[in-house]
């Protein structure tokens, strides 16, 4: 059957979800473009229902990270309400996100970056996907990986109620507890995690570190951006995922301040391009001078590399043993090579199974105390997680009665916007040149400068067969189009 | 690996068929495989070697999904197939795109289902797929248009037609 098929929801979009590169007179790159979609009414969806239910419906913003969306949610729900959780509802809501976080680290790591660094940014197509992973890495890697998602989905399964769209937080805390039984099996599943990710970052330092063509390209000025970083700290300015304040570094690595959930509107604004309906979040207090670089723009970065930069250190042994070897082997902190955010992935995969076992073994997790039952009218509030892409924040509104009258999100991925635009110019920049054939290879060099990012681009992406056409426009000093490339 | 089991008063027997309906409830035409999966509930009531249910996700989470059945048959929206908005087309998995991993988060299901076979998982060896032509959907919202709204009877009837006894499936 020759005739394309599209069956995604994102290639439903495919009109908004492409990369233009415009090309000077010498048939240079002058610009380059990601147009990516924008699922409108989503704020405006959530007005007139109650506050609590914000926590279920969210979720179903995103096929990819609905875990992130519902704790975003839930802890926006308890500000509203001024209820503060029991200790035993906040580690089990951040045991489910730890367990969330392998999971989704892991199927990036191995389906989407893995193909690039185990194959080679030049292996044919039909060969960089997780099967050519398998075929090269060995196929008890596969089992790993899909053992390591079954222990994560089920995690989640105990936890939150439900394998995919969590449905047991509440105002408050949680509808319910773990057992005992259920503590230990959640405790042996986490000990084989942290064993996998030790696993993984070995694969890593031996496939990629190892490999000096890999080492140069990571190293190299092509993917590297020198901005802005943030991510949520512990109060020992450690990463965290599920709580904490965001902590903001300068690209010289200063600490520029850190802020509570409910001051974000006072560090973060957005702008907006003719060009996209996405906005472009900046720093506030540093202004937008455009997609440019330094200390004087407010582009700022939030992804596993930016937590990295942001925060002071690991939580736990493991990982931090590796987060010192990283910026060891970087030269030192904060790195602004954009394809380490894969090797900081992996770190945060080993932070997020040591957490895991950590809260596993705590011995508040199987307590009763799981729910503090709201007693204050509720208002307003906002509630911060990290989602696996970036810095996840939910601001609702409500009336007396707890129903929602005003909604404002801003996702994880689109606090990259910013970066992910410059990294994509300055790749195709360096690749597609005058009198240079874009070949696959370049331009998968091009892919691989947002790839790392790990882009969420539809909230709503679940569906049949779950893939996007890369489809890149090149066009001509006058605009013309000179060439089309698009691969389903 | 899971096989899925339906307990019955005389015991355990293997559940053969799975029908998923894909699709994002609250994102208009989108959810239409999720409300032909609500409908077919119903009309499936009893049918112990058939199990059916709305489901989310794409990918690798859609393969595991799949394991433990003979056969699945999916229902999902579609766009770019043409036809006018709510035209049924009845595919195989053939019929879907490359292998390659260009999904910014998962790998294809054609992909993930190749990685599960290749790990010995037990996937259903027929797959039928119901897709419902939309039109690009970019609000949220819980109605669907009055042509996909349409379709949803007629997918049922198909979708009962493909696991009725005759085509060899009871």
């Amino acid at each position: 059957m020759k005739q394309r098929i599209s069956i995604d929801p994102i290639t439903r979009l495919e009109g908004h979800g492409k990369i233009e590169i415009f090309l000077d007179e010498a048939g240079n790159v002058a610009n380059a473009y990601l147009l990516i979609p924008e699922l409108r009414g989503f704020e405006r969806f959530c007005v007139g229902r109650p506050i609590e239910e914000m926590a279920l419906l969210t979720n179903r913003i995103c096929g990819v990270c609905p875990e992130a969306h519902h704790m975003a949610a839930a802890k926006a729900a308890d500000a509203v309400y001024h209820v503060d959780p029991p200790p035993a509802a906040k580690k089990l809501r951040e045991l489910l996100y730890s367990a969330f976080y392998f999971t989704d680290h892991t199927t990036h790591f191995y389906a989407l970056a893995g193909p690039d660094f185990v194959m080679g940014p030049d292996a044919p197509v039909a060969e960089r996907n997780i099967l050519g992973v398998i075929h090269k890495v060995g196929l008890e890697i596969g089992g790993k990986v899909i053992q390591a998602r079954k222990y994560g989905h089920a995690v989640v399964e105990i936890i939150g109620g439900r394998k995919v769209h969590p449905c047991t937080s509440i105002p408050g805390g949680l509808t319910k507890g773990i057992t005992e039984e259920q503590r230990q099996e959640i405790e042996k599943m986490g000990r084989w995690a942290i064993e996998f990710a030790q696993f993984s970052l070995k694969l890593f330092a031996d496939m990629v570190l190892g490999n000096k063509t890999y080492l140069d390209l990571i190293l190299g000025d092509i993917y590297t951006h020198k901005t802005y970083y943030i991510g949520t700290v512990d109060e020992n300015n450690k990463v965290n995922f599920y709580d904490g304040k965001v902590s903001v570094v300068d690209p010289e690595g200063k600490r520029l301040g850190k802020y509570a959930a409910h001051e974000y509107t006072d560090w973060i604004a957005e702008h907006v391009e003719p060009w996209t309906y996405l906005k472009f979040p900046y720093l506030k207090q540093i202004g937008w001078k455009g997609f440019v670089d330094g200390k004087d723009s407010g582009v700022y970065c939030a992804t596993p590399l930016a937590r990295l930069n942001a925060s002071d250190g690991m939580a736990t042994p493991l990982a931090q043993e590796e987060y010192e070897k990283f910026y060891q082997t970087l030269g030192g902190k904060p790195v602004h090579q954009r394809l380490a955010t894969h090797w900081a992935r992996l770190i945060e995969l080993l932070y997020a199974a040591e957490r895991w076992v950590e809260l596993a073994t705590d011995p508040e997790i199987t307590s009763d105390n799981f729910h503090t039952v709201p007693t204050e009218k509720p208002t307003e509030g906002v509630g911060i997680v990290e989602a696996p892409r970036g810095t996840l924040t939910h601001h609702y509104w409500t009336d007396e009665r707890g129903v929602v009258t005003k909604a404002n999100l801003i996702v994880g991925t689109t606090n990259n916007y910013a970066p992910i635009s410059m990294s994509i110019k300055k790749a195709a920049q360096n690749f597609i040149k005058q009198g240079v054939t874009v070949t696959e290879g370049l331009l998968n060099r091009v892919e691989m400068a947002f790839r790392l990012y790990d882009p969420c681009f539809g909230c709503a992406t679940h569906s049949l067969p779950g893939q996007m056409p890369m489809i890149v426009t090149i066009r001509n000093a006058q605009g013309e189009v000179v060439d089309t490339i698009r691969r389903d | 690996m899971r096989r899925a089991r339906w307990w019955t008063q005389s015991g355990a027997i293997e559940l053969r068929t799975i029908v998923l309906g894909l699709g994002n409830p609250i994102l208009g035409d989108d959810a239409v495989g999720c409300r032909v999966a609500e409908a077919l509930a119903a009309s499936l009531r009893g049918r112990e070697d058939v199990e059916v249910e709305p489901f989310y996700r794409g990918g690798i989470a859609l393969m595991e999904r799949l394991i433990g059945y003979e056969r699945a048959v999916i229902v999902d929206s579609i766009q770019g197939l043409g036809g006018k908005v709510g035209t049924i087309h009845r595919l195989t998995l053939e019929d879907l795109p490359t292998l390659y991993a260009n999904s910014p988060h998962d790998a294809s299901l054609k992909a993930a289902l190749q990685l599960g076979r290749e790990l010995g998982a037990d996937l259903p060896k027929e797959m039928v797929i119901f897709a419902v032509e939309i039109r690009a959907q970019l609000d949220f919202t819980e109605n669907l248009s009055p042509e996909v709204e349409a379709s949803i009877a007629p997918l049922v009837e198909r979708v009962l037609e493909e696991l009725a006894p005759q085509a060899g499936l009871a």
